[in-house]
């Protein structure tokens, strides 16, 4: 009787996390993004007093791990997905199984997978700091606990940092390359997100960005158009990259 | 060790395992296949030659559905070379336009990715580190390996399977004389034991030794094919050296022989590959014994260095 054998991408996306581990570029991004977190939450804690009790820093943590953790992510994805390009480990792989949806595939688990450890990580830090700077600063932490509020918003920070590194992983897709796929995720974040859409009030409620600072608890755009539009930029990013790489051919 | 059962059962054993019909493919502006027709039986080590530019590698890119053809028609071991149906991950493995490697895995774990890629055993990984030598190198990350490393991991990456086809673009490129023995010994030994291999090279004499037959590409078509001492003007030729050369030329051309000296040697035509009662070797030494000459040394000319020649118009530098 023959034995069940795994499903090809859990050993592949195995490896390619091992080597993830190795990539300055990896560190890079966690490091930039722990860095803005202390800032922040440094940045509320300095500027209390007078009666200002400041906010729960847990929650404004897991706010920035939304975004602009997001983006940060979605540059990291589009760097990682993008070397498959640079170093043409596309060709290697699509010369043993030429079916260009399974490629596409593992590199969406592959992100996927890269965005939960990031998730993960980055929830931790920022609960781990809040609490631990609250425990400094007030008010107590006890009371301003909130499980249901700290799980919504670990939802949240969970589903918009999925959303933009699918965003990341179809901008390096489309652009085929690391360098071009990290200046289009920067390009929509930077300049069409946070740039073009707040002058003009209607396309700035429909952003990512918008809908994750509403999701993680700031703002007033309704939860519901915020999750259609976490949704829907998910559902575009996944639909693009398998579009853009139906017909790839392999040139270099 | 192969699985070439599907094949069998549908009646279609020693069928090609690499067709192009009538294959054309633009890059850019300028056409790179025009009309290939292109046939490489099962169990064949099969050998494109030609200069740069020719559409060697296009050729191999489009057999193995890294590109669609313009037009034409292209099968792979019986199938659409874009498909992964038949267990294609582990029925081809391939080397085209050098190595493409991770820089940041071992050796081992890039081994290890291509076989759980393909589908294939993760015994496989050990099984081809053996099998090319390759020993604690894997241990160690790919950005610290030479070129000639790294071509040898990309070749161990593509017997990975093990597959039925091997299509390989200068599989010898920077290898040391000892893996590159090794790696021809090997390719021999995989179409000794039922598999097939595609090669392009321009290491002529490597493809005349190895080759059961070559293909010469010169823009985008193929020019001539056959048997590596069959083609081009040298075909049937053999070279005697002797320390006599008037002395065996009287007695070869009394036995009807055409030949002639040239740099010390005598040169022996034989006639075309199709012509019957051509004399082989062991006839031209018969004769030469029976005048008490005994060459020093005897051998068919090597045909593939002159019939590119005659494919690029004597421009060796063009390989």
């Amino acid at each position: 009787m023959s034995r069940a054998r795994a499903h090809p991408f859990a050993g592949t996306v195995r490896l390619r996390a091992r080597e993830l581990l190795r990539r300055p570029v990896v560190a890079a991004a966690l490091l930039i993004q722990s860095a803005v977190l202390i800032a922040v939450d440094l940045v509320d804690v300095l500027g209390r007093g007078g009666g200002d009790e400041g906010r729960d820093l847990v929650l404004l943590g897991l706010r920035v791990v939304a975004a602009p953790g997001g983006l940060v992510f979605g540059v990291l994805a589009a760097a990682v997905v993008g070397s498959e390009f640079t170093w043409s480990t596309e060709r290697a792989l699509l010369a043993r199984d030429p079916r260009r949806g399974r490629f596409v595939r593992l590199q969406l688990v592959v992100t996927a997978t890269l965005a939960l450890a990031w998730w993960a990580v980055q929830s931790l830090f920022a609960i781990g700091l809040g609490f631990a700077l609250q425990l400094q600063a007030g008010p107590d932490p006890a009371e301003a606990w909130s499980w249901a509020v700290t799980g919504r918003a670990l939802a949240a920070v969970l589903a918009v940092t999925l959303v933009y590194g699918l965003v990341g992983a179809a901008c390096a897709i489309a652009a085929r390359g690391a360098l071009a796929g990290v200046v289009a995720v920067l390009a929509y974040g930077l300049l069409g997100e946070l740039g073009l859409a707040p002058l003009w009030h209607p396309v700035d409620d429909w952003t990512l960005w918008t809908a994750a600072t509403r999701l993680a608890g700031v703002g007033g755009l309704a939860v519901g158009r915020s999750l259609l539009v976490v949704a829907g930029v998910g559902v575009i990013a996944l639909s693009a990259s398998f579009t853009f790489y139906a017909g790839r051919e392999i040139t270099r | 060790m192969l699985r070439r059962g599907w094949l069998v059962a549908k009646g279609t054993a020693l069928a090609a395992a690499v067709e192009l019909k009538g294959v054309h493919r633009r890059l850019g502006r300028s056409p790179a296949l025009d009309g290939l027709d292109l046939r490489v039986e099962e169990r064949q080590l099969y050998g494109l030659i030609g200069p740069n530019g020719a559409g060697k590698t296009t050729t191999l890119r489009i057999a193995l559905g890294l590109l669609r053809p313009d037009r034409g028609e292209v099968r792979l071991l019986g199938a659409d070379p874009r498909s992964g149906d038949h267990g294609r991950g582990q029925r081809v493995g391939s080397l085209v336009d050098g190595p493409a490697l991770s820089p940041r895995l071992t050796g081992r774990e890039q081994l290890a990715l291509m076989a759980r890629w393909s589908g294939s055993q993760s015994s496989e990984v050990e099984r081809v580190i053996r099998l090319l030598g390759l020993g604690r190198m894997t241990e160690q990350p790919i950005s610290t390996y030479s070129s000639g490393m790294r071509q040898i991991l990309a070749i161990a990456a593509a017997m990975i399977g093990p597959p039925d086809l091997l299509v390989l673009d200068e599989p010898t490129v920077g290898l040391d004389p000892g893996h590159r023995r090794r790696v021809d010994d090997l390719l021999v030994e995989h179409v000794r034991g039922g598999g097939t291999v595609v090669l392009s090279s321009h290491q002529l004499d490597d493809a005349e030794r190895l080759c059961t037959r070559v293909g010469l590409m010169a823009d985008g078509r193929l020019v001539e094919e056959g048997a590596p001492a069959e083609l081009g003007p040298a075909a049937g030729r053999y070279e005697v050296t002797v320390d006599d050369p008037e002395a065996a030329l009287r007695a070869l051309r009394a036995a009807r022989l055409i030949c002639w000296h040239d740099h010390g040697k005598v040169v022996v035509e034989t006639g075309r590959a199709d012509q019957l009662d051509r004399p082989d070797g062991s006839a031209i030494a018969r004769i030469l014994a029976e005048a008490e000459i005994f060459p020093s040394d005897l051998r068919r000319s090597p045909t593939l260095e002159l019939a590119y020649a005659q494919l690029t118009g004597g421009d060796l530098a063009r390989v």
